[in-house]
């Protein structure tokens, strides 16, 4: 052994003592943000932490509300393999220009470091107040693929084909139906042909995405939110109609798209769990119910679907190749239904209710024992501001806020300029019959929700700007609070 | 809401006269600007009509368990003995105490006529001086506002989740509170925080904690006070009559000012309580000192047994004096403990000790 090798050793020795030790008296605690593509992930993540950096109002956040909350900052984050979450970009795209940030296409990482006063004894003295908060952004698309895992390429093939020739799916699948036809399996390997094939899979799966369908569970999740990996071999793979019980040989189309598939099983699913998913310690699910509601049952019923699925990623029970990785299982999992600033108040309670019934039959199924599991109605960002108006002898609950360009509720359009108020309709105490098919009429939503602006921004204390929010307070109490004490 | 299906999603321009926009988050601590928005009020009030039903429904089964008349009471056959053993004693406590006095004038007459009548005289000034004490102190505690039922309905605000019910007695509590310049920067914070809070039992807690804080730790510090003054005047005072006096008068004050601290005196109820444990307290204490002689045969007449004594009584006293003030800042707080913790007898008593 050479003396460098020596060296090193012994290096990474004395730093994995120094990362125990500090560890010890700058606890960390990993924060999973996840949710489908739209849900909100980019616009919560900076919310929060410019409501923590700069002082916003968190009255429900307890560490606040008791005084003992110090300052809160910024600082490098230790995986140097990670990118980082943007936040300053982000935060200049709502303060400064008044748009949306760009949605999450791949997974990135911050660090904020809570300073507090500490309750107890031992922690005032010894620990002295100080929590790492790591927030971790990735797609939620990329929790669908854990059950893929269980799945073989013909079983997946059967699956996705199958899934496709239903309404509405149907409807945009007939050019990939169309090259599916035509595509012989045994017949010899071809590139160019098998990218035709993720091509035309790849568009099928986008445009069951679009607003119009607005489908959720469409596994592989990498199809969708590629991150680095855009074109790559792992990617360029797509079901075909295979016959049961033949064996394809291992240069023909079939056999080679199988090997993809098993690669982008071991290559892609599993690095991403192994490196990523096993180390969360709290996770906060985002859910848009409201688009979903918007597009129709159909779409609701998808949404449970992949909610169940990303539910499932979080079971720790026998039988699970990803139980045997997990380090520890995540302590608590918040389900919020963004986008709460759409309605008027009277209705959260409602969205919440939504939130709930999405996910219950899959938290039953999943036996989330042991961790802490909650739903509330929240709004990262709240762009909107309440009102009323007294017509046909009732008072409509409204929103007002400025509507995103090119917005439609009835005959009205709206230009992203100017400030409107909106009445998006009732949502029905009962969330059930969202869920079934036979309540609501064809093209005759009961609700219809409209897209606002980022507020303007309202100047605090100081002269910083502060970002209205519902509930955002609450949702980081429930998620950290307990560690802050 | 019944009225669903007629109403359909819409737009309404801003410049509509019949729209009325809640008011803008208050930014500057200004109390003037925390005044409720009545008119969104009422109209929230108006809408919810269709809902009226269900919250009533579970209104309607909230106070069978949130009245103190309803819940179980475990009358066992110990209440009624000890009933009549604790009156009988205090009795006993009572006659004895007059018969120390007695005995003390009969004795000072007995050495010199002149010493006897000073005595008595002095006695008879003690007396009147207490129970003027005593009855100004009662007649204070009275003429404060009743609490009445704001309790139960704070608790029932956060069981119902009805966030109407909770911003109304929000009202109610802040009203206890105006003017009072302790509470300004409290309420200013309320007000700063209570426009971005959204469901019941959110409001009820942030209110808990925003109001009730400060004034926990003055009661809190009041109580030890006062049990620190009973201990230190019980265990160097030489008559069992003077005992009693004091703990009277110390937990009157005490009762008192805890009422003030948090804006109104307990129900009829509560007075009824505590008046029955200030009883059982002040026939104890009696008990105690008179039972003082015989534990000095006991222990024989050392003065290290008869200090040890003293102090030993002295620290009961505190004890019990520190038990009636925690009954007081029960039912004279106008919230239910819940996301504060409850001051315990552990802490009372080191902070007694600590500062004695």
């Amino acid at each position: 052994m050479k003396l460098s090798d020596i060296w090193d050793e012994t290096r990474f020795a004395v730093e994995g003592l120094a990362t125990y030790a500090s560890e010890t008296f700058e606890p960390t605690i990993r924060l999973g943000v996840t949710g489908l593509s739209g849900a909100g992930k980019t616009v919560f993540i900076t919310s929060l932490i410019h409501n923590l950096v700069s002082g916003g109002k968190l009255p429900l956040f307890d560490v606040v509300t008791e005084g003992r909350f110090k300052r809160a900052y910024l600082r490098p984050q230790p995986d140097d393999d990670v990118p980082r979450f943007d936040y300053e970009r982000h935060i200049t795209d709502i303060l400064k220009r008044r748009v949306w940030p760009e949605s999450t296409r791949r997974i990135s990482q911050l660090r904020l470091t809570i300073e507090f006063e500490p309750t107890g004894f031992w922690d005032r003295n010894v620990r002295g107040g100080k929590l790492n908060l790591d927030i971790v952004d990735y797609p939620g698309e990329w929790l669908l693929d854990l059950p893929l895992l269980n799945l073989t390429y013909a079983e997946w093939s059967a699956q996705t084909i199958e899934a496709s020739r239903k309404s509405p799916r149907s409807q945009v699948a007939k050019s990939w139906h169309r090259i599916l036809k035509k595509a012989d399996p045994a017949a010899k390997a071809d590139e160019p042909l098998a990218r035709d094939h993720a091509e035309q899979f790849t568009a099928y799966l986008q445009s069951c995405r679009n607003e119009r369908l607005s489908l959720s569970a469409l596994p592989p999740g990498r199809f969708l939110m590629p991150g680095d990996l855009e074109g790559s071999p792992a990617l360029t793979f797509s079901p075909l109609s295979l016959v049961a019980g033949t064996i394809y040989p291992r240069e023909s189309l079939a056999g080679m798209m199988e090997r993809r598939f098993e690669s982008y099983k071991s290559v892609v699913v599993k690095p991403f769990f192994r490196d990523h998913f096993a180390r969360l310690d709290r996770q906060i699910i985002l859910v848009d119910a409201l688009a979903a509601l918007n597009a129709g049952t159909d779409a609701v019923q998808d949404l449970e679907t992949a909610l169940a699925d990303i539910l499932k990623c979080f079971r720790t029970g026998a039988n699970n190749w990803l139980s045997s990785i997990l380090a520890h299982r995540v302590e608590r999992i918040l389900i919020a239904a963004t986008k709460a600033d759409h309605l008027h108040h009277d209705n959260h309670d409602q969205l919440e209710a939504v939130a709930m019934r999405l996910t219950e039959q899959a938290m039953e199924r999943a036996e989330l024992a042991g961790a802490h599991v909650d739903a509330i109605a929240l709004s990262g960002i709240r762009a909107t501001r309440e009102a009323s108006v007294h017509q046909e002898g009732m008072d409509l609950g409204l929103v007002t806020g400025t509507p995103v360009d090119g917005e439609k509720i009835g005959r009205s359009a709206f230009d992203g300029k100017k400030d409107t108020a909106i009445f998006p309709g009732d949502l029905p105490d009962d969330p059930e019959s969202l869920f079934d098919a036979a309540t609501p009429k064809a093209g005759q939503n009961p609700v219809r929700f409209v897209r606002f602006r980022p507020p303007k921004p309202n100047k605090g204390p100081g002269g910083r700007a502060i970002l209205p929010h519902i509930r955002l307070d609450r949702a980081i109490n429930f998620l950290i609070g307990d560690r802050l004490q | 809401m019944t009225c669903s299906t007629s109403r359909k999603p819409a737009s309404f321009d801003l410049d509509d006269p019949a729209l009325r926009v809640a008011e803008a988050t208050p930014l500057d601590l200004d109390l003037e600007i925390a005044v409720e928005p009545e008119p969104a009020n009422k109209t929230r009030r108006k809408k919810t009509k269709g809902n009226e039903e269900t919250t009533d429904g579970t209104n309607a089964v909230a106070p069978s368990t949130s009245t103190p008349g309803a819940t179980a009471r475990f009358t066992s056959g110990f209440s009624r003995w000890g009933g009549i053993l604790l009156s009988s004693i205090g009795a006993l406590v009572t006659m004895a105490a007059g018969l120390a006095a007695a005995s003390l004038v009969e004795n000072l007459f007995s050495r010199a006529d002149w010493l006897g009548w000073l005595a008595l005289g002095l006695a008879s000034l003690a007396a009147l001086a207490l129970i003027a004490i005593v009855t100004r102190e009662i007649t204070s505690l009275a003429r404060l506002r009743k609490l009445g039922r704001i309790r139960d309905e704070v608790a029932r605000a956060e069981r119902s989740k009805n966030e109407r019910a909770a911003r109304d007695v929000l009202v109610k509590l802040k009203a206890l509170y105006r003017g009072r310049d302790d509470c300004k920067w409290q309420l200013a914070r309320l007000a700063d925080a209570e426009p971005d809070i959204f469901d019941a039992d959110d409001l009820m807690k942030v209110a808990e904690q925003i109001l009730m804080k400060d004034l926990d730790l003055q009661a809190r510090a009041e109580i030890a006070r006062a049990a620190k003054r009973v201990s230190i005047v019980t265990a160097v005072s030489p008559a069992a009559l003077i005992d009693i006096g004091f703990v009277l008068v110390a937990n009157l004050s005490l009762m008192r000012k805890l009422a003030v601290l948090y804006g109104g005196r307990p129900g009829t109820l509560g007075m009824l309580k505590l008046a029955r444990m200030v009883l059982t307290h002040l026939t104890l204490t009696g008990g105690i000192a008179l039972g003082d002689n015989l534990l000095q045969q006991v222990f024989g007449h050392s003065v290290a047994a008869k200090l040890s004594a003293r102090l030993g009584e002295g620290v009961l006293n505190g004890l019990f004096t520190s038990r009636i003030g925690m009954a007081a800042l029960e039912v004279c707080r106008p919230m239910p403990f819940r996301h504060l913790p409850a001051p315990a007898i552990k802490d009372l008593m080191s902070e007694v000790v600590k500062s004695g």
